[in-house]
């Protein structure tokens, strides 16, 4: 939590839900935990009027209580989540990414915006509210976003604290274990933690279940609940249960937009074709994958077949595939032949014209594979299915051994051979790689290519002095220095000073630079988040600028035929309004994906 | 001339014997003058030596624990025999430096002479051209003097990358430049490469690409090289390519080479295949500078805070 995380979220309040909703959580969040009263006291609002502006607020989960059964009486007390409430930020991306995917008649995007509306939604509620048939559609819509982990169950746990909740369950394990002159109280403590942390894990990946929230559909005809593991949650004999409370999965969220970033990632170091096969290779491990940080070990790997079953036929995987031509052999094919033979030491002749007649056979290879697909097209298309599709395989692996060759990003690793070729992703490397490429894309637009080489040089070397530094980066020591200091002054670079005597004299002294990421990278992410809360001040400058304009817009009958009830010189600032927002709101969405490469993938 | 006519006949002799018989700059050994000159009374041969050396025409040097002498140039000779004695032991100091130079401090604390009149031998010396003032790399501040006939050695220049003692960062970037181009133009394929030969020419196939064309096929811009590919350039190549094309005068060793792509890594312009061994330009980097469009994706961030 930081301070500029939480400007943000108090003007979000402020401008959605008002400036009492913004006036009880900006409390909260300076004073900390606080009960009714306490609110009431800093707040200077009465008790009833902060009664009711927690309703919204608990629904949305933006402040979670907790009611201590010990203490009894009414001591429950609120916390606010900045987390949930900065999801916010990313509701329209959110939207928008629903109706990628699903089409706007199919109810998804209405259920996610009454979701984004009122925090969360019990299923038979939603259904009451509209006609019998729309209702049916929703049902299966529902589901289908239950079943892609989308929506999410809330249970009731999910609306108090996470350290409550792990207290609570630390004392009833501590209890549990019985006291004794034989153990320990420090050992019992241990025990004690080890046991609430596994159940409290527990708890939290309850949703993670394949069938959370799936009840068997009245009419599914002997659909047993091992069939549903087998065929990875597209069962169509499951349905959503009505009593479910659904709410919208934002870890899940993340998880679609890292593969987004990666995917894009891949379209410009490799190519679209290859960043399609990728989409694929993440989309197949989509279901498997819950949230971004995931603590457990278990790799996650998935099979060319299963990729090669899954992607868009329509791809043409071979069109990108390049050999050398004949005429860039010959023309440099003398001087690599030297540099074979020196490379294996009075080989003869031989040796590179085993290598050339390598390279044939690749191009034959894929000549002939060429010539496979040509009789696909011809006369006995039917009996050729298998061979196309064994050629296609060969393609797809041209495309996944690129993707893991690269050991500076290595996109997918090769774990096993089993269905054509299994293939793991290390998230965990990948993700600092993408941070890395994001943060020196940062670096070059603020302080230029020049000051990027010496960070990288330094991330590179680990700690090194100034001249070192300007001997690799073949730059004069004196212009480094002003790149440096400016690098220093951001919080990018650190100094380190070693003495090289006893006395602390300067110019007995060796000044070494280095870069520690995580600090660095905190501290550009307040930057970022900062900058956001400026943005989105500024919007909210622009709208007070225009008062008149603007009240007469939030009425109900101006909001429905803005055309006729407007004057053209009222549109026409309007629209300018607009504009203006429209840029802030698009930039803070591009800042907000920083956020999300940075804190939270 | 007048300096060989002070000579003795035997003298004169010795000396065009010592300067003909061997590459200039032999240093002879007693036993070796023996033989060349063909005396061996040590005595004679010692006469006619310091005969040679009261004119400057011969030097002695130790070696070890022997006595050796070495033939100076006549003109050499008669340089040192125009100087004022001065003169003469700053000249003999800074010849000796070689073609690291010498600084003008340890000259003076090598001769014992006050430092006007180191000052001054150096002046007269400079103002004849027999030694010349040079800039090190290494201690930009200090004066620096060595003889006008030769090169400064690449400790003291610095090496390639130095003009005048100063970095050449136009000279750098253009070849940066250079050996980016050359990498990409090896390590990204063109049309010319695409695996699939274009369609032959009679009619059948030609039907079929009309079917293909029926069919949508989604065809993305993509074209490379299998990860397994191999003609990725070396350094040995690159080195090659930039001593060829001869792009400078400058001598370039592979280390400089190395050093090249080294920068053009940390640029992320190109990156190492094959642990090392090959090289090959990242798609997308762009010889210039220039900031491309991904980079602007994020312009105008920095308006706020002292990060932003």
């Amino acid at each position: 939590m930081s301070q500029y995380e939480e400007e943000l979220v108090v003007l979000l309040l402020r401008d959605i839900y008002g400036d009492k909703a913004a006036t009880v959580v900006d409390t909260l969040l300076k004073y900390g935990r606080l009960t009714l009263q306490l609110i009431s006291r800093y707040s200077k609002l009465p008790l009833a009027t902060i009664q009711r502006v927690l309703v919204p607020l608990v629904q949305n989960r933006f402040v979670l209580y907790w009611v201590d059964e010990n203490a009894g009486g009414d001591n429950a007390t609120y916390v606010a989540s900045t987390r949930n409430m900065y999801n916010i930020m990313r509701s329209g991306k959110f939207v928008g990414f629903v109706l990628d995917r699903f089409p706007d008649t199919s109810g998804a995007p209405d259920i996610v915006k009454n979701l984004l509306l009122y925090g969360h939604i019990r299923v038979s509620d939603y259904l009451a509210a509209q006609s019998a048939s729309q209702a049916a559609v929703s049902k299966s819509v529902i589901t289908l976003l239950l079943q892609r982990k989308l929506l999410t169950t809330l249970r009731r746990h999910e609306f108090n604290p996470q350290s409550d909740l792990y207290m609570r369950i630390f004392k009833r394990r501590l209890a549990a274990i019985p006291r004794s002159k034989a153990v320990s109280e420090a050992k019992r403590e241990v025990q004690a933690h080890a046991e609430a942390t596994e159940e409290f894990n527990v708890l939290k990946t309850v949703h993670d279940d394949i069938n959370d929230g799936l009840v068997a559909a009245a009419n599914g005809i002997g659909s047993s609940s091992k069939r549903g593991h087998s065929s990875t949650g597209s069962s169509p004999s499951k349905t959503v249960d009505e009593s479910a409370v659904l709410a919208l999965n934002h870890d899940k969220f993340a998880v679609l937009m890292r593969a987004q970033i990666l995917e894009h990632l891949v379209s410009q170091r490799i190519g679209k074709v290859t960043a399609a096969v990728y989409g694929q290779v993440l989309d197949c491990m989509e279901p498997k994958l819950f949230r971004c940080v995931d603590n457990t070990d278990k790799a996650i790997t998935v099979t060319s077949l299963e990729v090669l079953h899954n992607l868009d036929a329509d791809i043409k995987l071979a069109s990108a595939i390049a050999v050398r031509s004949s005429k860039k052999r010959s023309r440099s094919a003398s001087s690599r032949a030297s540099k074979r033979q020196k490379r294996r030491l009075g080989s003869d002749d031989s040796a590179s014209q085993s290598d050339d007649s390598m390279g044939n056979t690749n191009i034959s290879d894929l000549e002939s594979s060429h010539r496979q697909d040509d009789n696909e097209d011809g006369d006995d298309e039917d009996d050729d299915d298998n061979f196309a599709n064994s050629s296609r395989m060969e393609h797809l692996n041209f495309h996944l051994a690129l993707l893991s060759c690269n050991q500076n990003l290595p996109f997918i690793k090769k774990v096993g051979n089993k269905g054509g070729g299994e293939w793991t992703i290390d998230f965990d490397t990948l993700t600092a790689r993408v941070r890395e490429l994001e943060y020196d894309k940062l670096i070059t637009q603020k302080q230029g290519a020049i000051a990027c080489r010496l960070l990288r040089i330094i991330r590179d070397k680990g700690r090194i002095d100034e001249k070192q530094l300007a001997r690799i980066a073949l730059l004069p020591p004196k212009d480094i220095r002003s790149q440096l200091t400016a690098l220093h002054e951001i919080g990018c670079l650190d100094l380190q000073e070693v003495p090289r005597g006893t006395d602390r004299a300067p110019s007995r002294t060796y000044y070494l630079w280095y870069h520690k990421p995580k600090c660095a990278y905190a501290l550009m992410t307040q930057a970022v988040l900062k900058t956001m809360v400026r943005c989105y001040a500024r919007v909210i400058e622009e709208r007070g600028r225009r008062p008149s304009v603007m009240t007469k817009l939030l009425r109900e009958d101006v909001r429905l035929d803005e055309g006729n009830m407007l004057t053209p010189a009222e549109r026409e600032e309007v629209r300018r309004v607009r504009g203006v927002e429209e840029r802030f709101i698009a930039h803070m969405v591009k800042l907000d994906k920083l956020v999300l490469i940075f804190r939270d993938m | 001339m007048h300096l060989l006519e002070n000579l003795s006949q035997p003298a004169q002799t010795m000396y065009n014997k010592m300067m003909n018989s061997m590459p200039e700059g032999h240093i002879y050994t007693q036993t070796e003058l023996t033989e060349l000159v063909g005396i061996s009374d040590p005595l004679r041969l010692m006469g006619l030596i310091q005969e040679n050396m009261n004119m400057g025409l011969v030097k002695m040097l130790q070696q070890g624990d022997e006595l050796c002498y070495q033939a100076i140039k006549k003109e050499d000779a008669e340089k040192i025999q125009a100087m004022t004695k001065d003169e003469a032991m700053v000249y003999s100091y800074i010849e000796s430096s070689g073609t690291e130079g010498i600084w003008t401090k340890t000259i003076k604390a090598k001769t014992n002479l006050h430092q006007s009149v180191v000052q001054r031998c150096l002046k007269s010396l400079e103002s004849k051209r027999y030694i010349k003032n040079i800039k090190s790399v290494k201690y930009p501040t200090r004066k620096i003097y060595m003889l006008a006939s030769l090169q400064p050695s690449i400790d003291v220049t610095g090496g390639p990358w130095f003009t005048d003692s100063e970095l050449d960062t136009e000279f750098i970037s253009s070849l940066l430049s250079i050996v980016f181009r050359y990498v990409m133009s090896e390590s990204i394929p063109t049309e010319d490469d695409k695996a699939l030969v274009p369609a032959p020419k009679n009619k059948k196939t030609n039907r079929k690409s009309t079917k293909n064309e029926k069919k949508e096929e989604i065809v993305y811009d993509q074209l490379s090289y299998p990860a397994n590919y191999s003609a990725y350039p070396s350094i040995t190549q690159i080195h090659e390519f930039v001593h060829t094309s001869g792009i400078t005068t400058v001598e370039l060793a592979q280390s400089d080479i190395k050093a090249l792509l080294d920068v053009l890594i940390y640029d992320r312009k190109i990156e190492t295949i094959d642990h090392g061994m090959t090289y090959r330009a990242i798609l997308g980097a762009t010889a210039d500078d220039e900031t491309s469009a991904e980079v602007s994706e994020y312009d105008s961030i920095w308006s706020y805070g002292p990060f932003l």
